[in-house]
Order: C-alpha cells, then sequence, then structure tokens
C-alpha cells in the first residue's frame, strides 16, 4: 500500500480540564482552611460558566488591567502577611493565593477566549512585546494554575485531614484520566493509575515515618504561640496541645554590641505567678506608669546600683506600642523616647505612643531585680500536680526543709540526667496531665515543659517561684554586628527567691539553641538582609527625626509599591491621554500643521466660490477645474489652471512639497489670474 | 562558558518539550511550586502533594523505554519556501517493525547549531551602542531559531501496519531566508497517563531554499519604454524599431534609403527594404546594495532584500527582462533565452545574500564601478540602496545620465530623513522612494500612482 495523500494535522490538544473538577478542588481548598464562605460561591462561580450562553468580549487591554489589579492584590496580601507574621506570612499568602487567581480564571471562563496571555500575568513580557522582543507571548489556559493553587493551598490549611492525601489522588486521577492517553486501553491507564496511587501512598507513609522518627528536631505549635505579643496577663502555654506548628524567624530585636562585650543571656518581658491546667496567668499584678526623666528618655526602673553592666537593644514597635525585653536585674533605662512606660509588679515593662524603632540602655545588676517581693501566690501548688511533685522530689532526694540553692542544683541535675529537648508533642491522652507525662513517661519537652515543671517542684520544694517568658540570646550576626533576637528564640524558665533575690533558673536543655537553628527557614539569609537594610533606614529616620515620629512601619514598607504604582499610573496615564489628545486643543497647538494648508489656491478657489463657482465637497480641484473649463465657466485669466492644479497638489501631497521657484511660479500663476479676473469682474455669469 | 550554560538550558527546555504532553508540563511546574513549600515538611502538607506529582511523572516515564519503532522516513519537500510563511509538506513514514504503530505523532528536526556559532551571531545582533552589550539566555534563543530557520510542528500518523507506508503532512515556518538544513525526522508516543512522551528518531537530511518575502510591484518600467535608448540602427516608422533582421518586403515611401537592400532590388527590379524586427524586450537591471553602513538595522537589511526580490519575482515587470542582477559581491547576468531558469538563479542570490563588509568604505563604489561598466545598453535600473549618502548619489547620477530610466529605493531605519538630505544631489529627485522596515508592501504597491505623477508633474514644469 502507498498512500500518498497527505493528512493535515489538528491543533495539538490543550490540557482538558473535566467539568466540576475547579470546583471541586476550590471545595477542597476552603475545607482545609475553613474557607468554605468563599469556596463555595467560588466553585459556583467557576462551574456555571458552562451554563451561562453568553460570552464577553474581552481584549487583551482587559486582560492587563485584571492581571495588573490580581498583581497589587497579590503585592498588598503579600506585605500585609510578611508585616503581621514574618517569614511565615508565606503561608498566609499561599491560604489566599486560590482568590489571587481566581479573577484571571473567571476572565477568561466567561470570555470569548480558552487561554490569556502571559502579558496579562507578567510585566517583563509586555515590557518585551512593547520592545519587540517577542512577537507572539505565550498563553496559559488559567483552571490550570487554579487547580494547582486550590491543591497546594489545601496543603497548608488549618485541618490536617488523613483524607487530603486521598482527595489530591483523586483530583489528580481524575484529570490524568480525562487525558489519558487513547492509544492505550482503558485497563492499562487504570493500572498506571492504581501504580501511581500505590507508589505515592507508599513514598507518603515513608516520608511520615521518616519525620515522625525526626521528632526531637521538628518544631510544633509552641513556637507560633509564644512568638508573638505576649500578653502580661495570661500565658498559653502549648503543653498538651498537638496538631500544626509555625515558626517564625522574623527579627524581633537586636542587641547592639560588639563581640566580646557579655551581653544578657535571657532578656525578660514578663512573668506569672498562677497555673491554671496549662496556662500561666499573673494574677492581679497590675501595671503603674513610671515618671520619665531627663526630658522624657530616661526612665529609672529602681535605686542606682554598682557594678552595673550596659546594654543597648533595639526593638521595632508594632503600631507604636509594645513590651520592652531587659535583662534580668534592670535598673535604669535610657535614650526610650516613649511618651509612657508602665511597669507591673511582676517586672514586665510596656511601651505607649513610641516611635516605630527604639534603640535604649539598659543599666543593669546581678543583685536588682523589678519584681516584687515573693507572696503567698509564689507558692501556690494545683492539687492536681501537687502528688506528682512530691512524688518528683521524692525521686530526686529533696526533703521537705532543703536549702533553696540545694533545691535549684537537683533541679538542675535532674533535668540535665535524661531528659531531651523535642518540640513534637505527639497525641496526649486527655486523662493524663501533659506535666505527668513529661516527668514520668516522656521525659522529653519544649522549654515550657520544663519551666512549668520546674517552678511548680520549686514551690513543691517550699521555694518561692514563677513563670518567666522573655527571648534567649545565642545568635550573633557578624553582618550587623549585633545580636539577633527571633521569635523562635522565645524562652520560658523558673524565677527562684534564692539569697533574697529572684534568680534565673533555666532547666532547659542547652541542645534547645541548636534544635531552633536547625529549624532556620531555607530564605532566612536572603529575609534577614531585607530586614538589616530595613532597621538600618528605620534608624537612619530615628536618627534624622529624634524627636519621635509616629509613622506606621507598614507605610514604609509600602512606599516602594505606592512608587511603582504611581509610576504605572502616570504612564498609563500619559499615554491615554495622548491617545485622547488627537483631536484635542493642546495637541492642536503643539502640531504642526498639515503641509499646504496655506496654499495659493485657496485664494483662487475663495474668488470663484464668490463668483458663485462653489467646488462641491466631494469633487477634487482638478475634476472641479476641468469640467469648469470644458463649460467653458472659468473666469477669464484661468488658462493656466491646470498648471496651478499640479503645484497645489504637489505642495499639499508630495512629501517634499515644493520648491522656492515652484512656489513663486504657483503665486504668480494665482495672482495673475486673479488680477485678470478681478479687472472683469462680471464675465462669464455662472450657470 | 556562558554560551555552553545557555545550550544547557535551551537543551533542557527542548527535551522538556520534547519528552512532556502539554499536561506533563503542566505538572511539572505543579512540581516545582509544590516543591518549594515542600522543603518545609512541618510547616504544610505540601511533601504529600509533591511525592504524589512525582510518582505521576515517574510512572508515566516507565513506559518510555516499550517505545522502540523501527522506521524510514522520506521527505517531500517543494523547492521554495518562504520567510514567515507557513509549509504544508509530505513525509512518507514506513513502518519497517513487526507491530502496528499506533497513537504517534512525527515532528521534523532542523540542524542543531553549536553554542559558539549560536552565540557568534547573537552578539552580531546586538543593537550597538548600547550599554549593556551581553548576550542574555532570550537573546541567545532568538539567535539559535534564526540560525536554525524553521519552526516544525508535530502531525499524528495514522495507525500504521507493518510493511506499510504513510504520507504525513507537516507543517514548518521558515524564520530566515537561505537555505535551512533539515537533519532529523522524530516519532513520539505518549503513555497511557498522557504525561511523558517516548521518542525516536531517524537521521533524514534535507536541505530547503527559504526565498526573501517578496511583495507586489505595480511599477510597470513605463518609463523605461519612454526613454528607450535607440540602440545603433536607424529605425523606420514602418517597419519595426529593432536592429535584428527580420525579412525583406516592398520599399514603401518614408522608409529610410539606407535600408534598402539594394541587390535584391537589382535582381527584381523593383524596391524593397529590409525589415527588422522589434528588438528584443527592455534589458533591466537591478542593483542591490549590501554594504550596511555601522549601526545600520538588520530588519532594514532584510527589507532591502525583500524590495529586491519583489522585483525579480514580479511578472509584470519582468515583461520586460531582467538580466542583470547586482547583489553585493554577486553578479547574476543571464544569457539570452534563459529567463525562467534566471529567476530562479535570482532569487536564489538574494535568498543568501548576507551584509557586505564595508569596513574601509571600499565595497560599495567598487558595486557601482560595476554597476556602471556595464550600465551601457539598459532600459531601466532598480537600485536598493541601504543610504543616499555621496557614494550612491554618485550612482544615481551616473544612471540617470545615461538616459537609463532608474528607480531607486533606499531601505533604512531613518530613510524618509536620509533620502530628504541626499535628495538634492539627485538630478530626479523623484524617482528616489524612501522605505522603512515594514513599509515595503506600501511603496512597491504605489510605485506606478508615484510614476503618473511624476510624469505630469513633468508635463506641467
Amino acid at each position: 500500500m502507498d498512500e500518498t495523500r497527505p493528512r493535515t494535522a489538528p491543533t495539538p490538544a490543550a490540557v482538558h480540564v473535566p467539568a466540576l473538577m475547579l470546583g471541586a478542588a476550590a471545595l477542597l481548598w476552603g475545607w482545609h482552611h475553613s474557607l468554605l464562605a468563599y469556596a463555595v460561591p467560588a466553585a459556583l462561580a467557576v462551574e456555571c460558566a458552562r451554563l451561562v450562553p453568553f460570552r464577553w468580549d474581552f481584549d487583551d487591554t482587559d486582560f492587563h488591567r485584571l492581571g495588573d489589579v490580581s498583581g497589587v492584590g497579590l503585592v498588598l496580601l503579600a506585605v500585609v502577611q510578611f508585616s503581621d507574621h514574618g517569614l511565615t506570612g508565606i503561608y498566609g499568602v499561599l491560604r489566599w493565593f486560590p482568590l489571587v487567581v481566581l479573577g484571571l480564571v473567571l476572565a477568561q471562563l466567561y470570555s470569548t477566549r480558552s487561554t490569556v496571555k502571559l502579558s496579562a500575568m507578567f510585566l517583563s513580557v509586555r515590557y518585551a512585546l512593547k520592545r519587540g522582543r517577542i512577537t507572539e507571548p505565550g498563553e496559559l489556559d488559567m483552571r490550570l494554575p487554579l487547580l494547582v493553587a486550590c491543591m497546594l493551598s489545601a496543603s497548608a490549611g488549618l485541618d490536617r485531614s488523613p483524607w487530603l492525601l486521598p482527595a489530591q489522588v483523586a483530583l489528580l486521577g481524575w484529570l490524568l484520566w480525562a487525558n489519558r492517553s487513547r492509544r492505550h486501553t482503558a485497563p492499562a491507564a487504570v493500572l498506571a493509575l492504581a501504580l501511581v496511587a500505590a507508589v505515592a501512598g507508599a513514598a507518603a507513609v515513608t516520608a511520615n515515618a521518616t519525620r515522625e522518627a525526626l521528632g526531637p528536631v521538628i518544631m510544633d505549635l509552641v513556637r507560633e504561640r509564644i512568638e508573638h505579643w505576649r500578653d502580661p496577663f495570661r500565658s498559653h502555654t502549648a503543653m498538651g496541645d498537638i496538631g500544626r506548628k509555625k515558626v517564625s524567624d522574623r527579627i524581633v530585636a537586636r542587641i547592639e554590641s560588639p563581640p566580646g562585650i557579655p551581653v544578657p543571656g535571657l532578656l525578660h518581658e514578663a512573668s506569672y505567678t498562677h497555673l491554671s491546667n496549662t496556662v500561666w496567668l499573673a494574677g492581679g499584678a497590675q501595671f503603674e506608669p513610671l515618671a520619665p526623666l531627663a526630658e522624657g528618655t530616661r526612665w529609672d526602673l529602681g535605686p542606682d546600683r554598682r557594678p552595673f553592666l550596659t546594654v543597648t537593644i533595639a526593638k521595632s514597635l508594632i503600631r507604636n506600642k509594645g513590651m520592652l525585653p531587659v535583662p534580668q536585674g534592670a535598673f535604669r533605662i535610657d535614650d526610650l523616647p516613649v511618651e509612657d512606660v508602665h511597669m507591673s509588679a511582676l517586672g514586665a515593662l510596656k511601651v505607649l505612643n513610641g516611635p516605630a524603632l527604639v534603640r535604649y540602655r539598659v543599666r543593669y545588676a546581678a543583685d536588682a531585680s523589678l519584681q516584687a517581693l515573693p507572696g503567698d501566690n509564689d507558692l501556690v501548688v494545683p492539687p492536681r500536680l501537687a502528688p506528682l511533685m512530691n512524688r518528683t522530689l521524692a525521686g530526686m532526694g529533696v526533703a521537705p526543709g532543703t536549702p533553696p540553692e540545694a533545691v535549684a542544683s537537683a533541679l538542675l541535675r535532674h533535668f540535665a540526667d535524661g531528659f531531651t529537648y523535642s518540640l513534637d508533642l505527639g497525641d496526649t491522652p486527655a486523662q493524663v496531665h501533659p506535666l505527668q507525662r513529661f516527668l514520668e513517661r516522656e521525659r522529653s519537652g519544649h522549654c515550657e515543659f520544663y519551666a512549668t515543671a520546674t517552678v511548680m517542684l520549686l514551690r513543691a520544694a517550699g521555694v518561692p517561684a514563677r513563670y518567666a517568658t522573655g527571648y534567649a540570646v545565642q545568635e550573633y550576626s557578624p553582618l550587623e554586628q549585633a545580636w539577633l533576637v527571633r521569635r523562635r528564640h522565645s524562652h520560658s524558665w523558673a524565677s527562684a527567691w534564692i539569697g533574697g533575690r529572684w534568680v534565673d533558673l533555666d532547666t532547659t536543655p542547652s541542645t534547645w539553641a541548636a534544635a531552633e537553628a536547625e529549624d532556620a527557614s531555607w530564605w532566612q539569609p536572603a529575609y534577614d538582609l531585607v530586614s538589616f537594610l530595613l532597621h538600618r533606614f528605620s534608624r537612619w529616620r530615628l536618627e534624622r527625626a529624634s524627636g519621635g515620629s509616629d509613622d506606621n512601619v507598614l507605610l514604609w514598607l509600602l512606599l516602594p509599591l505606592s512608587l511603582f504604582l504611581a509610576w504605572r499610573v502616570y504612564r498609563s496615564r500619559r499615554v491615554a491621554r495622548e491617545a485622547r489628545g488627537a483631536p484635542g486643543r493642546a495637541t492642536a497647538a503643539r502640531a504642526p500643521a498639515p503641509a499646504g494648508t496655506d496654499s495659493e489656491f485657496y485664494r483662487l478657489e475663495a474668488m470663484l466660490a464668490r463668483r458663485g463657482l462653489v467646488r462641491p465637497r466631494e469633487c477634487p480641484p482638478r475634476a472641479w477645474l476641468a469640467r469648469l473649463a470644458g463649460d467653458g465657466r472659468l473666469p477669464p485669466g484661468g488658462e493656466r489652471w491646470d498648471e496651478i492644479v499640479s503645484l497645489h497638489y504637489r505642495l499639499r501631497f508630495h512629501p517634499h512639497g515644493l520648491d522656492e521657484a515652484q512656489r513663486a511660479r504657483l503665486r504668480s500663476a494665482v495672482d495673475q489670474w486673479l488680477a485678470v479676473a478681478l479687472a472683469r469682474p462680471g464675465a462669464p455669469a455662472p450657470r | 562558558m556562558i554560551a555552553r550554560v545557555f545550550h544547557r538550558a535551551l537543551k533542557l527546555d527542548r527535551w522538556t518539550r520534547a519528552r512532556f504532553t502539554p499536561l506533563g508540563r503542566t505538572l511539572m511546574a505543579a512540581l516545582v511550586a509544590v516543591g518549594l513549600f515542600a522543603l518545609n515538611p512541618r510547616a504544610t502538607l505540601a511533601w504529600q502533594l509533591a511525592i504524589l506529582l512525582l510518582a505521576v511523572l515517574v510512572a508515566s516515564m516507565l513506559w518510555a523505554p516499550l517505545f522502540r519503532p523501527r522506521f524510514r522516513a522520506v521527505r517531500r519537500l517543494p523547492r521554495y519556501a518562504t520567510v514567515g510563511t507557513p509549509l504544508r509538506y509530505a513525509v512518507e513514514i514506513e513502518n519497517r517493525g513487526r507491530r502496528t504503530l499506533t497513537g504517534v505523532e512525527a515532528e521534523d528536526e532542523a540542524h542543531r547549531v553549536p553554542p559558539a556559532q549560536a552565540m557568534a551571531h547573537a552578539r552580531a545582533a546586538l543593537t550597538p551602542g548600547t550599554w549593556w552589550r551581553r548576550v542574555g539566555y532570550v537573546a541567545y534563543v532568538r539567535a539559535v531559531r534564526e540560525l536554525e530557520g524553521v519552526r516544525t510542528g508535530a502531525a499524528p500518523v495514522p495507525p500504521l501496519p507493518p510493511g506499510d507506508r504513510v504520507a504525513v503532512s507537516l507543517e514548518l515556518t521558515p524564520a530566515r531566508r537561505g537555505y535551512v538544513q533539515l537533519e532529523r525526522i522524530r516519532l513520539t508516543r505518549s503513555d497511557p497517563l498522557g504525561v511523558f512522551r517516548a521518542l525516536s528518531r531517524t537521521a533524514v537530511a534535507d536541505r530547503l531554499l527559504v526565498l526573501p518575502r517578496r511583495h507586489a510591484v505595480t511599477w510597470s518600467g513605463a518609463g523605461a519604454t519612454m526613454r528607450r535608448p535607440r540602440r545603433g540602427s536607424s529605425r523606420s516608422q514602418a517597419t519595426g524599431a529593432g536592429a535584428d533582421f527580420a525579412r525583406l518586403r516592398e520599399y514603401r515611401p518614408r522608409d529610410p534609403l539606407r535600408h534598402i537592400h539594394w541587390r535584391a532590388w537589382a535582381r527584381l527590379g523593383e524596391p524593397v527594404v529590409k525589415e527588422f524586427h522589434e528588438e528584443s524586450p527592455s534589458r533591466n537591471a537591478l542593483v542591490l546594495d549590501t554594504y550596511a553602513r555601522p549601526g545600520h538595522g538588520r530588519a532594514a537589511f532584510e527589507e532591502a532584500v525583500c524590495v529586491a526580490a519583489s522585483f525579480v519575482a514580479d511578472a509584470g515587470w519582468r515583461s520586460g527582462r531582467l538580466d542583470l542582477l547586482f547583489a553585493g559581491e554577486t553578479t547574476v547576468h543571464l544569457a539570452q533565452g534563459s529567463e525562467g531558469e534566471g529567476v530562479g538563479r535570482m532569487l536564489e542570490a538574494l535568498a543568501c545574500v548576507a551584509p557586505g563588509a564595508d569596513d574601509a568604505g571600499a565595497g560599495f563604489p567598487a558595486l557601482a564601478r560595476a554597476v556602471e561598466q556595464r550600465l551601457q545598453g539598459f532600459g531601466a535600473c532598480v537600485l536598493v540602496l541601504l543610504d543616499l549618502d555621496a557614494s550612491r548619489q554618485a550612482l544615481v547620477r551616473a544612471v540617470q545620465s545615461v538616459q537609463v530610466s532608474t528607480l531607486v529605493l533606499v531601505v533604512a531605519d531613518d530613510a524618509t530623513e536620509r533620502v530628504r538630505a541626499g535628495l538634492a544631489a539627485v538630478p530626479d529627485p523623484s524617482r528616489v522612494h524612501a522605505v522603512v522596515p515594514g513599509d515595503a508592501a506600501r511603496v512597491l504597491g504605489g510605485l506606478s500612482a508615484g510614476a503618473r505623477a511624476a510624469a505630469r508633474e513633468r508635463a506641467v514644469a
């Protein structure tokens, strides 16, 4: 057989997205983020496109506008999320990302197009098109990004349902089935799909098992719980919790101290006295305002001490207020230009009405303390925990009446022996108190377990103790020449009344610092650099306007975006004005007059019009004059009409117009005719 | 080094496009996006999705080794193609294996360009004077595509039993003029999931001549006929105006005496004159200036070639006869009776012409001398120039001075300004036209109107 007649090739098939699939993906996203209020309308909107009989005829410009709106929305979302949550804001962006894409998807579905050009999404493509570097921008079926965005976003959802993976397998299988190769039989496709599901399931189980095996180094919920704005009256611990965990690398403070100069190991922010289940409360400790000294920048927290150490701390104040971390033993703060400083009896410092960034110097001494003298509350052990604590003390060999120093030493030894640091909380049976699990079963936990257990054990041994929270200082940045305090460096420890003063007693194993460092994000170096630049900028502003400012940090983050938007608006407005301005007065004033509008021919035309020989608008001058000449109606002196018209045409329409001699010829011919005609005005009469 | 990196990147891009279906590429892109979040398995469950996508891709690839077709392919290419115009041609595929080929697609592959050559081409295309004198990846890819010369497309092959042959219609779009090399034909088949393609190639080398774009020319060379020079012989009103002897005929009043054939008169006893037949159609010449000044745009040069090719190919203008072509250093002179073949030769010469090296400024004067030496006896001459500087003005003056009907087209990015600047030195400015890139079709289509207007102006003058 020799079949030589060529066959035509059809257009390469695009990816087929089956009906209802996008809606299902949107619902999966809404389910896992508890955003069904958004997901259901979105699903209906994308699926109803099949039922709506009409389509809008959007052009490229419309898609560009919509792409710009989506892009600005994405940037705003990113700014808000990153400013609120630091680097973990990326998950907030991911959470809402399907809504960012949705606009373009709906525009595509309800328009006459089946794809969206990449120029709608990328300014670089638009720029390359404009410059002629590319002639055809690529095109994208926006349903696919929405599908992927929904599936990916669902993975970052609050609900870690075991049904997520099967749901994703089902969605992907559906897509693959709809696009399977028709060359193969259905059983082959089913076999391939089954193979995929089996491989994916096995790999997921294996990966999960591996992940769980790495428990001691895996971070969990606690970091997020203790990293944000610290409530001086209440501290929720993560003891007993399970579930998701977010760790923030955000830098909350900088200790500007060159290497070699000692810095405090812990920065205290708040202390608590009452333990209610897994929540620490500050009881009735009220904040009292402090009186400023030295033009409002010096704040004395207690009497002067000698000798003392000094440390300079820089901290951003979100919304112009915040808690001030200070070392234990702080008694004086200098260079703090805020309007109000309040201090609680438990040593927490709160500032109000300050600039976006404060850099304050703290004097501290070992024998000083901000906290009030111990009271009865500092010896209370919840009845439910008392037997556990007594058992543990007995196991440690601490008898009632043991001196506080000895109790502290025994506790340090006890937790250093056989206890490990872990942020993997796992599942805690409801009937067992988390502390019991920590002390008697797991012997592993994070700092809140250690601090709470230490406080309870101290109290059970008769030593007044409080639960203290703040930050550990453990990361030095050579770039900034400063110690960085991140949110994930949040820490808790015990304050014990030993030897007539409050002493920090941190029983958490020292390996926790290394575990924290392992949890650093891969993008942390880039974030640190940006954060450093922003910090330097804020410092510059602070030093420039030393009187303080009520500017919001967020506004300054928005500054580049605003400038960009202003530039875009300016550019687009300018183009629009130029485009519209064609018939406008301003443009007309600038534009040169069309060539030849000052031709002498028009004087001739006016003369003829006065004689009743008006040229019809649709009639070209040559044809008009030829007709008049043929009819014998031309006024006298018009023998050179053909030459006049030729010169006039050249003047009007030839790219080079007339040279001087030709223009003179035109002028003289017209003048001559006008002179003759005016000399004999009467003849001939128009018909 | 950079060229090698770009080469690898382009190779990977091509591999991805050849191996993955659109769905496969979507899944790949999704895997990259998901993979970024999967790096931190404690924060999200994206790692599960990443594993799932990876499993799909790996499972799809497992089918590829099963596709091992044995086939032979032959192209049936037409003689010429044109830049930018899709060309449909047949490829005959013969199944030499033992199994029926089903679900297979065929696609052509052009000759792959070495990275160094592509890099050099990209550097040459850089806009001079820009501060950023670096070839980026986009410019490199553009250079590769330009050198390869064609964009190919795939077409499905109908089910092909063992031993059978079928002709598949493929399409390619030439991206540049000149010869392009087609090297291989590949057959692809996707896996059951429609994600990954198995691929098999066979070497089939062919060469295709891609002609420049051509536009309709309305200039009929009317001026040339009117001003045709007298060619050595006296003419009679009654006989043909040419110089070639045709026959003898009876004497008619006002026949020139020197046409009388005395011997025949003596023999026949009545006056007989020699009659000459109409001379061969007007002999026309076309000159393409290839010596661009530094900074002359590549697009403008291509437009000049396009203008020249339009004159060569246009049947209306050839009704005279184009028998001399100067294209830079290439000269095509047609012998009598070789018009049909000659057009092909001229188009081939134009398809392959490259910008001439005119570093010392000696290139164009040499071309001008060659033109002037051979211009005697021509009826019309079309000059396609890249500038209207002093040397080109001199050529225009020389051509117009020998009473040859001339048409001058100046092709440059700033052609209007150049024409305006040089027009004063040209005896007949009405014959000079400016062509900016992209405007050739309009100018060539309006030449007759321009000629009529010029004739009228002359009459007025």
